[in-house]
């Protein structure tokens, strides 16, 4: 039976069509962080809008290098990002152009990793314990670049002359790209028992720094020789711009969308507030999620082996473009459900846009993610909260 | 404010219309700071970083890189060969007479008596090194095994690995319906798949001269690139050298390549020390060792 105080509350809340809940009525679904705009213009009219979880603005079928890295930037600073990142890219291209190639290459090998580190400080993401995460994440990559580094040079025939055969097939385009995962995860994977890390952007973070640094520390170490050849080595410069985009861009993001998304499935899993783990789907799973990852290093890596240069590197960019839109598509289904867990409290200022919004999972005004900014920028709990609105669940 | 155009919706319940006293705690800045610092100052820092690792890089591989090679001939002057022996001590041995062929009357070739023919021998050739004979196209070459390693052979194909040097030689062979310009096309296409960026080396030091194989003369080309892993990791400069012959039965190709072919060896560079070496096997080579 419902009452006139019911019928008065109902009329004030409105149904988001993305996630389907009775949120208060604002700008933004403070659940999903949907904009409300055609609920208000057609209310009730069902007309599902795929929008990113951690960044509204943008669809959720997108190929968006920066927002999906970096979820968890405020939209100011992820434009700043973008900048940055294209700017690297054009110095880079000149250094190119000018037939400086080591030293374009030492810069394309630090590109994402400079990005990924700048993001992990800016935000202030890990503000309580800031080295040992970095350093769980960052330096383990690193480390294991220079061992697998290592490894590569002393395989028989590691300047990779001569006839490519079976075994070569083999272990150049499946064995190599599998260690290259497992060293990858399994730093973040130390990270997994601490519970305090237990957001779907701490896993995303953690295996997506550890595979930009391992890329990066694996392409230096392996070019060490070719820094003694001369500032400026023989070559066409067109070829070298093909093979930095490759290293540079195109690895690196592959590399930490497939780790990044098998680290989120594995925070999924294990450590996310979610008490109904089915629907998370196949993507909540980690065996799964392990299996595509592979996946997707295996058929980089055959592509590398078996295709010259160009058609390879249009492959890689397809999968390059495969694992963003996977590891958005992670990170989009965890920030969802993780919201589902939280009953609507208080009232809080959004650090985004300064206004007052309830404080749950998105704010009704800007719409960012309040779970995707840094942790520093989170408000905090405090006994003299304003009065809250009835939870909607 | 309204973005939407249309009527300011009302607040959620529990909710004024005017906004709540703003929640932080006593520690905190009056403005949440969502960042460390300002947008403009990230893409300062992060291009200012980026062009000092890159400046740093740069130097380290100005100072490690290789001085230009010395010519062994000061340029635009008459170049002799250093003597090889010590001049013997007291001066030059005198003249000595040679004696004249000792021959008797009556010995001359009668006109209309058989010719004697060539001389033959049956004795074995002199193999200096290791042979390397191919019977399915019947050829062969001599190998030094202190310098190289037979590390794959096949049919018309023979890989030698450098075992001081960071270097491979290729002979491949097929019969002559292919053209040496083909098999030079052929040659480089598998040299493009770990050898990206290659362009044509016009520096005269590298030149080849007189390219032959077996003493049979060809065409050939020298390259220079960029060796790369097996992971496609760019990792050494590399130079390509290959010669193309045929002798109308056969053609032969031989390839040789070199990582970091300007290091120094000796007073030599890389790649000249092992064309040298690439040279004694192609002096041996055996059009017909069937």
């Amino acid at each position: 039976m419902t009452t006139p105080h019911d019928e008065q509350q109902s009329a004030d809340l409105i149904k988001c069509n993305q996630c389907g809940n009775e949120v208060p009525r604002m700008e933004y679904c403070i659940r999903c962080g949907d904009p409300l705009s055609d609920e208000y213009s057609a209310e009730g009219r069902a007309q599902a809008r795929d929008r990113f979880a951690a960044a509204p603005h943008e669809p959720l079928r997108t190929v968006a290098l920066i927002s999906t890295l970096f979820p968890q930037l405020p939209r100011a600073e992820m434009r700043m990002f973008r900048v940055a990142f294209l700017t690297g890219a054009a110095i880079i291209l000149v250094l190119t152009l000018l037939g400086l190639y080591p030293v374009a290459l030492i810069s394309s090998a630090i590109l994402v990793p400079l990005l990924m580190l700048l993001y992990i400080w800016v935000v202030d993401i890990y503000e309580d314990d800031p080295l040992s995460i970095i350093g769980a994440t960052m330096l383990w990559g690193v480390g294991a670049g220079v061992v697998y580094g290592f490894v590569v040079r002393a395989l028989p025939n590691a300047a990779g002359f001569g006839s490519q055969d079976t075994s070569g097939v083999v272990l150049n385009g499946i064995a190599l790209p599998l260690l290259e995962g497992a060293l990858m995860i399994a730093g973040p994977l130390f990270l997994l028992p601490q519970k305090r890390f237990n957001d779907v952007l701490d896993g995303a973070t953690f295996g997506a720094a550890s595979a930009v640094a391992f890329a990066g520390t694996h392409v230096i170490f392996q070019a060490l020789p070719l820094l003694g050849g001369g500032l400026r080595p023989a070559g066409d410069p067109l070829t070298w711009v093909i093979q930095l985009i490759s290293l540079g861009v195109l690895q690196p993001v592959i590399a930490a969308g497939a780790i990044g998304s098998a680290a989120a499935a594995f925070w999924l899993r294990y450590r996310s507030p979610i008490t109904d783990r089915k629907a998370l789907g196949t993507v909540g799973r980690p065996v799964v999620a392990v299996i595509s990852a592979a996946a997707l290093l295996v058929v980089a890596g055959l592509a590398k082996t078996l295709l010259p240069l160009i058609p390879a590197t249009i492959v890689l960019a397809l999968i390059a473009g495969l694992a963003l839109l996977w590891l958005r598509a992670t990170l989009h289904l965890g920030l969802q459900q993780e919201s589902r867990e939280i009953p609507v409290s208080r009232s809080i200022v959004c650090p985004n846009c300064q206004h007052s919004t309830p404080e749950h999972t998105f704010c009704g005004h800007c719409g960012v993610a309040l779970r995707a900014l840094p942790r520093s920028a989170r408000p905090q709990e405090t006994p003299t909260t304003p009065p809250s609105p009835k939870a909607a669940e | 404010m309204n973005t939407f155009g249309g009527p300011q919706p009302a607040p959620p319940p529990g909710y004024s219309s005017n906004p709540p006293p703003p929640f932080r705690p006593s520690w905190a800045p009056s403005q949440p700071a969502p960042a460390r610092m300002s947008p403009g100052k990230i893409v300062a820092v992060f291009v200012g970083v980026l062009l000092t690792v890159a400046l740093i890089g740069g130097i380290l591989v100005m100072l490690s890189a290789p001085p230009p090679p010395v010519p062994p001939c000061p340029p635009n002057q008459p170049c002799a060969p250093i003597p090889s022996l010590p001049p013997v001590a007291g001066g030059s041995p005198l003249p000595i007479a040679t004696p004249r062929p000792q021959g008797s009357p009556g010995t001359l070739p009668t006109p209309g008596a058989p010719v004697p023919s060539t001389p033959t021998s049956d004795s074995p050739p002199v193999v200096a090194n290791t042979l390397y004979t191919d019977s399915s196209l019947g050829y062969s070459f001599e190998y030094d095994p202190e310098v190289f390693d037979l590390t794959d052979h096949s049919d018309g194909s023979a890989v030698l690995s450098g075992q001081f040097f960071d270097t491979q030689i290729w002979v491949d062979a097929t019969t002559a319906d292919t053209s040496t310009s083909k098999m030079i096309e052929d040659e480089l296409g598998f040299v493009d798949r770990f050898l990206i960026a290659r362009v044509p080396d016009t520096d005269t030091y590298d030149a080849l001269l007189g390219p032959s194989i077996g003493y049979v003369a060809g065409q050939g080309g020298v390259f220079s690139g960029t060796l790369t892993s097996r992971d496609g990791t760019p990792v050494a400069p590399g130079g390509v050298a290959l010669i193309s012959s045929t002798d109308g039965r056969i053609t032969v190709a031989v390839v040789v390549i070199v990582g970091t072919p300007d290091a120094r060896q000796g007073g030599e560079t890389q790649e000249h020390a092992v064309r040298t070496a690439a040279d004694d096997i192609l002096k041996t080579f055996n059009w017909n060792a069937q």
